[in-house]
């Protein structure tokens, strides 16, 4: 479980005098695994910003984060580095979160060498996740643009489920998808949840996609977490 | 009375990988102050075509096919003439606005600016006719926004400027290459609430393209569905949303919110490598043997067109 107690954030912005912009204020919320919270609100309200507190990109201030009851700014090395891998994030633009350079293969490889995974498995287990997220192997050997953003898509969930994760952070992950692709996505997305129990923070600001995919809601606005639907 | 009428329009890309098939013997008509929505997945055509029109695709791109607009063939026209008719006769709103919109110049100067190109206007009196335009988009302070530059504008503002310099010549034909995309669902509704008003009261005809079928059923009267290059079904908007009749534009229904989201199976197909048959044939649950043989024609059912065996 991932729990955010008293989370706030804020930006500075103007010049010459700066003005704090509060984003978060005073949020508390428990995430819980194999389940999904979807959290709602209109552009700049702070979505994106709580997920990236909720994976530990961003340091709340004040605040806490709590994965599995341990505070995840207190984590030794070791500790850290098992959060990072548990707790992902998979970004609205599906194109731009993957290397334009590397090829496909390349972009899951770098997570297996990470891991320390030996070069013997690698093939078998990049075969068998692209089997779970629907492509065929021939993809491997395609450079990002030459494939569509909903395969995009699932490359980067490829290569988030490369890493066995507990909980995934979804940033719009179909806003930038045709409608039919959307559908094909969050599916996938449903059917990995029942398999292997993740937990989702499903960020979106479509209600019909949220009320679809979500067991509970949470509407963000002027920095204030209402949950609308328990789960 | 048609306006614009594509006849048998052919458009393929030379690239390193193999000659791009984008847009394959399509065949349209936009009808005077009617909107026509092309709707169809990603990399299917729809813009392709709208580039077309418009004589703007790049320079490895063949072109064959006619395009007349009001008798005249577009793809024969001397590229002088062909800039008269750009901005004053026939308008492009361009998919992404922060990228459509100059970032050094301002927004009085941009929507300005085919007051000065078409009717040689100087600049204060473009300047002028850019705050009514401003206006006419529900602007709030037209006044200061000429003043503004697009990074101090949302996604959706800079949408409306965009929408502003298209009807500043009041154009017969408005071209909307995705204007809703990667917006708010309010920001939608605002949108195509006033690009459907701005239709109206210049009694211009307008080619939707979008992925968005709630957008294409908000405001076309006309819908004319593409997949793989080709069109597959074109029908009036209410038949098409009441029963479509390809099994492509049945699965893209089936995949909307109020339908359930169920996916159609498999991705589209390359448009490097033709399959033969129905292109729709891999994903289609009807496919049979004559679907992965023959090529289907487009047929006519009432005053709808299919391109389908099930209907022959």
């Amino acid at each position: 479980m991932i729990e955010l107690q008293q989370v706030s954030y804020g930006f500075s912005r103007g010049w010459p005098r700066k003005q704090y912009h509060i984003v978060l204020n005073n949020i508390s919320v428990k995430l819980q695994m194999g389940k999904t919270f979807g959290l709602m609100g209109n552009s700049g309200t702070g979505k994106t910003t709580l997920g990236k507190v909720a994976v530990g990109l961003i340091r709340p201030f004040p605040g806490k984060v709590f994965f599995h009851g341990n505070d995840i700014f207190q984590l030794t090395r070791p500790e850290w580095l098992f959060f990072r891998r548990k707790v992902q994030m998979l970004f609205q633009d599906p194109q731009g979160s993957l290397n334009p350079k590397k090829r496909i293969d390349a972009s899951l490889w770098d997570v297996l060498n990470n891991i320390q995974v030996s070069l013997y498995q690698q093939r078998e287990i990049i075969e068998n996740v692209l089997d779970i997220v629907g492509l065929a192997t021939d993809f491997l050997f395609r450079y990002p643009d030459q494939l569509s953003g909903g395969q995009n898509q699932r490359i980067s969930l490829a290569r988030i489920l490369l890493l066995k994760p507990e909980f995934i952070v979804l940033d719009e992950p179909t806003s930038a998808l045709d409608i039919s692709v959307q559908a094909q996505i969050l599916v996938l997305l449903r059917k990995l949840q029942e398999t292997h129990g993740l937990g989702y923070l499903f960020i979106s600001h479509d209600p019909e996609v949220v009320k679809y995919m979500s067991h509970s809601i949470g509407i963000l606005e002027n920095g204030t977490l209402e949950i609308i639907q328990e789960g | 009375m048609p306006l614009l009428t594509i006849e048998k329009l052919e458009v393929n890309f030379d690239t390193y990988q193999g000659k791009v098939k984008a847009v394959k013997k399509v065949s349209l008509e936009v009808i005077s102050q009617e909107t026509l929505a092309l709707i169809g997945e990603t990399g299917c055509g729809k813009s392709v075509i709208a580039q077309s029109i418009l004589r703007l695709l790049p320079n490895n791109a063949q072109i064959n096919g006619k395009i007349l607009f009001r008798d005249l063939d577009l793809l024969k026209l001397d590229e002088k003439v062909m800039a008269s008719i750009r901005g004053k006769e026939i308008a492009i709103i361009f998919q992404n606005p922060s990228l459509a919109l100059n970032p050094v110049y301002s927004i009085g100067l941009q929507v300005g600016e085919p007051f000065r190109i078409h009717q040689s206007a100087s600049r204060n009196q473009s300047i002028q006719e850019s705050i009514r335009l401003l206006a006419y988009m529900k602007f709030e302070k037209p006044g200061s926004a000429v003043k503004m530059y697009p990074f101090e504008f949302s996604g959706g503002m800079n949408q409306r400027v965009l929408i502003a310099t298209a009807l500043a010549l009041h154009p017969a034909l408005l071209i909307a290459d995705e204007p809703t995309q990667g917006l708010d669902r309010a920001l939608i509704k605002q949108i195509i609430k006033q690009l459907d008003r701005a239709r109206k009261t210049y009694s211009s005809s307008l080619l939707l393209i979008t992925h968005d079928l709630t957008v294409a059923q908000a405001i076309s009267d006309q819908i004319a569905v593409m997949y793989a290059g080709e069109i597959v079904e074109q029908a009036p908007t209410a038949d098409f949303f009441q029963k479509p009749f390809h099994p492509y534009s049945q699965g893209l229904l089936g995949s909307l919110p109020e339908n359930g989201f169920h996916p159609i199976p498999g991705q589209s197909p390359s448009l490097i490598e033709t399959l033969p048959g129905c292109q729709f044939h891999p994903r289609c649950k009807w496919a049979a043997d004559q679907c992965r043989g023959e090529k289907p024609e487009l047929l006519s059912i009432d005053s709808r067109w299919v391109r389908c065996f099930l209907y022959d």
